[in-house]
């Protein structure tokens, strides 16, 4: 059964014809949640969230791409996680980065004693970026995950967070300019894959 | 060392990156590109930073997330009746909005009681017409018939109230015509009030002294061949000068008004109701 049948036999409510969906999308749900909010935990129950709240709502899909439609979803559950731990912050302050911005990430105040180096020493690459995606403000973390971790093109993206391309391109950019200035003190500990790949 | 660089070429060199560039904005960063070593700089570490991104392995879900029943079922419960109570709400609404506007556009209160009291005087004074005045509206309404009949000759017999009432019916149209004013009237004595409206219509004053027995029987039984045409000049007669006292009753007698005010606040609870019940199972 492909997949406009199995949305379709959703929409009638055949919870096994959904459930197929589920499987076939909840890496990609999972993946998202767990990058924009960087906790396991919170990452599951934003993707469960989504899953639930997709089926209870799929008369709202319109066509189109199911998985844009899925992540946009999920992406709202992630925003209502993350307005949830600005009520209830885990810790006194809320610092604010170089620009006066506010960083969002509890585990900030964690790593801020620790150096590049060191933090290397501890974590793997991918937990290095992860550390860095953190740091960004969220609107900017959920753009870079749908396009370079996800593999979106702007036009989809677009529709994810329903904002015009223009927001994309400038959120985008400013993210990866924030995550090259992040990255910088870990360059030196890359593989040298990384540092001397190059792209067409 | 990072290369500090304006917002608007961040965007490009992101942009650039991803082939989201048109051609000339393409040619004109190309342009720079070579001209500038610090742009070519910030270009190559955007490309790696853009690099380590897409290397990122993915992550796995560490679950299945399949939905149960259960999981479902408690929060469509509700969703069945959310559609059913907006519709209920809306519709009271808009009745609502109907009936109030018209009972903005009725007459008022105060004008109400003014016309009942307007038609009550009319059919008391009918009511209180002394004998002699009914003979003498009998004798008005039989020169009056015999006037129209000369007309009723030479005009066709085509009116709506001639060609509407069988010859049968002619009798009793020849005794004033059964207008929607005697309808209304709930009197057991329907002649008395026909008779005298006449007088009330303005026709001429009967002489008190000229009935006599004969002329009062046939006025009370014509011949056939008069009613139709009396009742065809007559009917039109009173019916432009009862129209106007008429309109505006029947909701005032009836007590219409009390209905409207208990039908507005129905509709307000009932639609403040369902509108509420909807939004709380919304939520």
């Amino acid at each position: 059964m492909d997949e406009v049948a199995l949305i379709n036999a959703s929409r009638q409510g055949d919870l096994d014809s959904f459930n197929r969906l589920v499987l076939a999308y909840q890496d990609v749900v999972y993946s998202q949640a767990f990058r924009v909010l960087g906790d396991r935990q919170a990452a599951d129950d934003a993707a469960q969230e989504a899953f639930i709240s997709a089926f209870n709502n799929l008369r709202s899909y319109r066509g189109g791409s199911f998985r844009a439609w899925l992540l946009r979803i999920v992406t709202n559950s992630c925003y209502d996680e993350l307005r949830r731990r600005k009520r209830r912050p885990t810790t006194p302050l809320e610092p604010l980065d170089d620009t006066g911005e506010e960083i969002e990430s509890p585990r900030w105040l964690a790593d801020t004693a620790e150096q590049p180096e060191a933090a290397m020493e501890r974590v793997e690459l991918a937990r290095a970026i992860q550390h860095c995606l953190e740091e960004l403000p969220a609107e900017f973390r959920v753009v870079v995950s749908l396009v370079d971790v996800q593999g979106m093109d702007y036009a989809e993206v677009s529709q994810v967070i329903q904002k015009p391309l223009g927001t994309v391109k400038s959120r985008l950019a400013r993210a990866r300019g924030r995550l090259r200035d992040c990255l910088q003190g870990f360059w030196e500990l890359l593989p040298a894959a990384f540092r001397l790949e190059r792209e067409v | 060392m990072a290369i500090r660089l304006s917002n608007r070429d961040l965007e490009a060199i992101s942009a650039y990156l991803d082939g989201q560039l048109n051609p000339r904005e393409s040619a004109h960063l190309e342009t720079r590109l070579q001209a500038s070593a610090e742009l070519r700089a910030a270009l190559e570490q955007m490309r790696r930073t853009r690099t380590l991104l897409r290397s990122l392995p993915p992550v796995r879900a560490p679950r299945n997330f399949v939905l149960t029943p259960q999981m479902v079922g408690a929060r469509k419960a509700p969703a069945p009746m959310y559609p059913v109570l907006r519709l209920a709400s809306a519709l009271a609404t808009f009745l609502l909005a109907i009936v109030l506007i018209g009972d903005y556009l009725v007459p008022r209160l105060p004008a109400a009681p003014a016309m009942q009291a307007s038609t009550a005087e009319a059919e008391v004074s009918a009511l209180q017409a002394p004998a002699a005045t009914e003979a003498t509206a009998a004798d008005a309404a039989a020169p009056a018939e015999e006037e129209v009949e000369g007309m009723a000759a030479e005009s066709s017999p085509g009116g709506e109230a001639t060609t509407e009432a069988p010859p049968a019916a002619a009798l009793e149209m020849a005794i004033p015509s059964p207008t929607p004013e005697a309808d209304r009237t709930p009197t057991p004595l329907p002649e008395e009030g026909q008779r005298a409206a006449a007088p009330l219509l303005g026709q001429p004053a009967p002489t008190p002294a000229s009935p006599t027995p004969e002329e009062i029987q046939r006025a009370i039984v014509p011949p056939q061949e008069q009613p139709a045409p009396a009742g065809e000049q007559k009917a039109p007669a009173e019916q432009r000068q009862a129209a106007p006292e008429e309109l505006p009753l029947p909701p005032a007698e009836i007590g219409g008004l009390d209905v409207l005010k208990v039908l507005e606040a129905a509709l307000a609870v009932f639609a403040l109701a369902t509108g509420l019940a909807a939004v709380f199972l919304r939520r």
